[in-house]
């Protein structure tokens, strides 16, 4: 089938999902590596911000 | 001197924080600032419009692309001087948020959504005005708009998907730019360039779309009245090839991936994490408005 015209072409829609699979495990392991990141105004957004 | 890279994602997190506080707190005020952005894309687009209809036919279809560009490239200053909403630009400016803690993903995912609504409203209702004018209901403008409108959407989704991608890596890394150079005239440069390589370069921008495409389809009637007797290709707005919607779902998806893969992780992960801390020991402040 013919996907080039179709709203749900497969491949795309792959590449788009795995793209913010990727987006994610990106930022996921960014923050293991540097778990203290900014610094100490994150401290603050954790006990302060509810929105976090 | 511009900024460095390190303090350029502190600066783009701290416009992150003042853009998703007033989503958080005043999200109309968002919703109109979005509508204002979308119209603002618009006008770039309704000037290409108007300096392009006829250029391919007598002057080859690059000089149209380059006229198109450069009435395009103030778009994006004003929308960045003014400080207004495009999503496009939420995009990078959201995902580097994400990583320096300032939303979390559930914010970022609404505000993309909210300013996404805002454009599409403003970009909508600015061509539906145009459409309504007599200016852009003469022949060489219906058949610009017209021949626009096919070559778009007429795309197939792979081929619109990887201009969407495109559109939004060049003019990302513009509108990140306009945040790292100082002074008026290094900003509005920045800006401009944005702009002038996605028009001149034939990509797909979501916004711009939204309105560019539904013109012809608003027009669609006069153009057909225009051209009786003559074959004609007719655009609709569903799915499908000249789709409105099969247009801009690819589109939107390239954009995404563009905007926060491309530019906004990218610079994040060119920056500096130990500079960026040290650069955060010292800070007071942790919002600014474009």
């Amino acid at each position: 089938m013919d996907y080039q015209y179709s709203p749900f072409n497969p491949v795309i829609w792959g590449i788009f999902i795995g793209a913010m699979v990727l987006t994610y495990v990106v930022v996921s392991m960014f923050r293991h590596k540097h778990p203290d990141y900014p610094g100490e105004r994150k401290k603050q957004n954790l006990t302060n911000d509810s929105s976090h | 001197m511009p900024a460095n890279i390190d303090d350029l994602v502190i600066r783009v997190a701290d416009i992150c924080e003042y853009k998703w506080d007033m989503i958080r707190n005043r999200p109309l005020a968002y919703l109109l600032s979005g509508f204002a952005g979308g119209a603002m894309v618009v006008f770039g687009a309704t000037l290409a419009l108007s300096v392009s209809a006829g250029v391919p036919q007598h002057m080859g279809p690059g000089m149209a692309n380059l006229l198109m560009g450069l009435v395009f490239m103030f778009s994006l200053v004003i929308i960045m001087v003014s400080g207004m909403t495009l999503v496009t630009a939420d995009m990078y400016i959201g995902i580097i948020g994400v990583f320096h803690g300032r939303i979390n993903w559930g914010w970022f995912t609404l505000g993309i959504m909210l300013g996404y609504i805002g454009n599409f409203l403003g970009s909508m209702f600015f061509m539906w005005l145009i459409s309504q004018s007599a200016s852009y209901a003469h022949l060489p403008w219906l058949m610009r708009a017209h021949d626009i409108g096919v070559a778009k959407m007429g795309q197939t989704a792979s081929e619109t998907f990887v201009m969407g991608i495109v559109c939004t890596w060049m003019l990302q890394v513009a509108a990140i730019l306009y945040v790292k150079a100082e002074g008026d005239i290094a900003k509005i440069a920045m800006a401009a360039y944005g702009p002038l390589a996605f028009v001149a370069g034939m990509t797909e921008h979501c916004i711009a779309n939204i309105g560019f495409l539904a013109l012809p389809l608003f027009q669609q009637d006069m153009y057909l009245d225009a051209m009786a007797g003559n074959p004609v290709t007719l655009l609709h707005w569903g799915f499908g090839q000249f789709g409105w919607a099969h247009n801009q779902l690819y589109t939107v998806i390239g954009n995404v991936i563009g905007g926060i893969l491309f530019v906004g992780i990218v610079f994040q992960l060119v920056s500096n994490p130990e500079r960026v801390k040290a650069l955060y020991k010292g800070k007071s402040d942790f919002m600014i408005k474009l």
